[in-house]
């Protein structure tokens, strides 16, 4: 025992002060000015001075995740060994570009893990025209929007959604009935620093249902060591007279960090392009969230809390066994309560540790998601629909590197246990008290000789699902639900190509609601009736990307092919109960979606302040005797052109951004599924700066659908009743940041 | 600086606190609707949970716009 607690003791190395300098590869005697350096790991940043050099205390001797970034400099991502003692050099190769790192990433948290394709875009990019998180995600190829107009809206991967996408807020799996097609991404952009996107099945790092794929919210990161920043923004919109508003403070120390963000919206009913307006699609959003971080010696902490509350109108509420879709389009506008509506409340927590032993890495992490749904269709006080989901994940990750960081395993628990509750005093149940326990344990190794990165693992889950009462007539019901996933994948990222082959398989377990559903969902504007015998999905995914990247252009192509055996749908029967249409869920034998994405980014030598981004994405989802799925995305071309521009004096023009999407028709339906046509959006924004001692100011102007098109999203709930999408948008925008630093030199 | 924190806070709180749901309602009776006049707070939950008696029969309250 006294033998293992010594070597315990002599494996830990302790934080020390490194002394390290920046300079440039091409020409080391000259250094990097001002450059950042990110650690990954404790998410804190540094500044290097005008020589290049700075300094870092409180981190452990041995390899750490390293970020550097500097303008007219490649972004550089490594493994670097500090060592005390003497000036640790990191070298930045000179560029003459400044291509956005969109289309090609080797960045993000869970690229450094991964050979799968992983797509990583700041906030910052993805709101450089803003709107709603959900509708900016759709800006990434693949990604598309679902949902239920107004603040309701739902990813969709590669034509997968709802349980078959797994989101995740910083190592957090985030439960809040998903299975609900009108149950929204649970999160704003508030104190949001990026998003990853893992196209496709993902179980063997994030567990059972990450079918779809995995999105990855990254919060903004702390704030560089002894230094104090805050931020206001205010946003209003024209379409639907909305308020948008939120603020942040950070503060850092040498050991420990804070941020707090609060944030309010208020968005009244939107105007459609004849000029009406979709009644009850207002809605009110209020968030408020908490990072605080800690590290002594070789142990990184980090607390974090997210509080958010919402209320959804839902539109297309009538009495009458036939609807007058035309009554749902009114002549004044509203933000005032009323019903039918949809209230979330979600709380998030989760408390993160790092370990660093040398070469070895250790991650214990504990969270909680507690969410409340409730949805008050006839009455003001009484909810019709009041679900409680409280679910608590555990997730235990070892990584060592071996062989000269030429090899890295990684080995892993995760689990939850996840209880759903109906309130008593609600007046429909549509789907039933139940615990799920998951369990699950992984492999991975990943190694790496020159320009060749390799990757396999392995992973068993499993699933226990229990009824707590009786249900529809159906007592005691448990099930249990077992898989093995496995990925496999070969990349090669050279300088001027990445080439990235992958296969990767996930396992889904049927939820309650598609198993044992018997009731109207108002918020889906449908009946639903579930199906007692599913059984699991499985899927295999084939992907491969292949990449060029030279001086002023980046192209890249990403097709796929998934396979789904026991692909689990909900479709439309020629059946109307309670005034709405009915939908039941069944399961085929298998399904198949294929399809990818083509993007190129140009950014002229000749022409700097340009940039034209374009990308093209398309998805066919089809059963074994070729018929179409239904609620698959159309295609669609999306096409950006921005002009940077660099100020001459404190204030000026910042960017103008020009964007173009053509959606076109879907008419692959399934059984009873209608077509929807093709549409044109016109989106464009202007920024302009103000910068001064400690504060930068962005004032932004611009809008969306500037040809007032009128349009339906194939993938809308809106679509059921006939509801086109928002009009013509106009916004206008102020955000103020202030920094300041706490030590004086 | 501090009294202006308390002050907005003491104003926020009673701002959330003094917030009552109060709603117009009316039952749909044999003739038609019945309009029964604003209804706040809890004697709007209750009328939403009892319903409305008349008699022998018990309506069922509706307390929104439609």
């Amino acid at each position: 025992m006294r033998l293992v607690i010594v070597l315990f003791c002599s494996a830990i190395v302790y934080g020390q002060t490194f002394e390290g300098k920046v300079i440039i590869e091409e020409d080391p005697e000259k250094p990097v000015p001002f450059a950042l350096i990110y650690f990954v790991d404790l998410g804190s940043t540094v500044f290097a001075d005008e020589q290049g050099n700075f300094k870092v205390a409180n981190i452990p001797e041995g390899h750490t995740t390293i970020e550097v970034r500097a303008a007219g400099f490649e972004d550089l991502k490594t493994d670097f060994y500090f060592q005390s003692g003497q000036i640790n050099l990191i070298s930045l190769e000179r560029s003459h570009r400044e291509l956005d790192k969109v289309i090609v990433s080797t960045f993000g948290v869970l690229q450094g893990e991964n050979i799968t394709n992983v797509e990583r875009i700041g906030m910052g990019d993805l709101m450089k025209i803003p709107t709603s998180i959900g509708e900016s995600l759709s800006n990434i190829p693949g990604v598309a929007q679902g949902g239920a107009g107004g603040g309701i809206s739902k990813p969709v991967i590669r034509g997968l959604s709802g349980n078959r996408v797994v989101t995740y807020l910083n190592g957090l799996r985030v439960e809040n009935q998903q299975w609900g097609a009108d149950h929204g991404l649970p999160i704003t952009e508030l104190g949001i620093g990026s998003v990853e996107v893992i196209k496709g099945p993902s179980s063997l790092l994030y567990g059972p249902d990450a079918l779809g794929g995995v999105i990855y919210f990254v919060d903004e990161p702390y704030a560089p060591r002894n230094t104090i920043s805050a931020f206001g923004q205010t946003r209003s919109e024209f379409a639907t007279m909305s308020t948008s508003n939120m603020a942040g403070f950070k503060i850092s120390k040498e050991k420990i960090r804070l941020n707090l963000y609060g944030g309010y919206d208020n968005y009244a009913d939107f105007r459609l392009p004849t000029g009406q307006f979709a009644q009850n699609s207002r809605y009110s959003q209020a968030s408020g969230k908490m990072a605080m971080g800690y590290n002594h010696k070789n142990w990184v902490m980090n607390l974090r809390y997210n509080f958010f509350h919402g209320r959804y109108g839902i539109p297309g509420h009538t009495h009458d066994s036939i609807p007058d879709y035309s009554s749902f389009q009114v002549n004044e506008q509203s933000r005032a309560i009323s019903i039918p509506a949809q209230v979330v409340n979600n709380h998030y927590v989760l408390f993160e540790n790092k370990f660093q032993f040398d070469e070895h890495f250790l991650m214990v992490s504990i969270g909680n998601t507690f969410n409340n749904t409730r949805e008050f269709e006839e009455k003001i006080t009484i909810p019709a629909i009041n679900l409680q989901l409280n679910s608590t994940t555990y997730n235990l990750r070892w990584k060592t590197h071996l062989l000269d960081h030429k090899l890295s395993l990684i080995a892993g628990v995760q689990g939850m246990y996840q209880l759903n509750l109906n309130d008593e005093k609600a007046e429909d149940f549509l789907i039933p008290d139940a615990v799920l326990n998951d369990i699950g344990g992984y492999f991975l190794m990943v190694g790496s000789v020159k320009k060749w990165k390799a990757q396999a693992g392995i992973r068993y889950d499993h699933r226990s699902v229990e009824t707590l009462n009786s249900f529809n007539g159906v007592e005691d019901f448990k099930r249990d639900f077992a898989g093995v996933n496995y990925s496999a994948g070969l990349a090669r990222i050279g300088d001027k190509s990445t080439i990235r082959f992958n296969v990767s398989s996930g396992f889904r377990s049927p939820h309650t609601s598609e198993l044992l559903a018997d009731g109207a969902h108002h918020g889906s504007f449908r009946y639903e009736i579930g199906h007692q015998n599913l059984t699991t999905e499985r899927a295999t995914q084939f992907d491969f990307s292949y990449a060029i990247h030279l001086h002023d252009i980046e192209f890249v192509i990403n097709p796929f092919y998934t396979t789904i055996s026991n692909y689990i749908l909900i479709e439309e029967i020629d059946s109307m109960i309670e005034g709405m249409r009915v939908f039941a869920y069944d399961q085929i034998p298998s399904a198949i979606l294929y399809g990818g994405d083509i993007g190129f980014h140009y950014h002229p030598h000749f022409a700097h302040p340009l940039h034209i981004e374009s990308s093209f994405s398309m998805v066919y989802g089809e059963d074994e005797d070729k018929n179409p799925l239904t609620l698959i995305p159309a295609n669609r071309i999306n096409t950006q052109l921005r002009f940077n521009f660099n100020k001459k004096s404190s204030f000026g023009l910042k960017d103008i951004i020009v964007q173009h999407i053509y959606t076109a028709r879907q008419d692959r339906v399934g059984l009873l599924e209608t077509p929807t046509g093709e549409y044109h959006l016109l989106n464009a924004g202007i920024n302009f700066e103000l910068e001064k001692e400690k504060t930068t100011s962005v004032l932004s102007v611009g809008g969306r659908n500037l040809l007032n098109q009128r349009y339906f999203n194939h993938l809308s709930g809106l679509k059921n009743i006939q509801m086109p999408n928002p009009g013509i948008n106009f916004y206008i925008s102020l955000k103020i940041n202030f920094n300041n630093n706490t030590k004086t030199k | 600086m501090k009294q202006l924190t308390l002050f907005s806070a003491v104003i926020g709180l009673l701002a959330i606190t003094s917030c009552k749901k109060c709603s117009e309602c009316h039952y749909d009776g044999t003739d038609g609707e019945v309009e029964l006049g604003e209804y706040c707070g809890d004697d709007l939950e209750n009328l939403e949970s009892s319903g409305y008696v008349v008699g022998d029969t018990t309506y069922d309250v509706h307390c929104h716009e439609h």
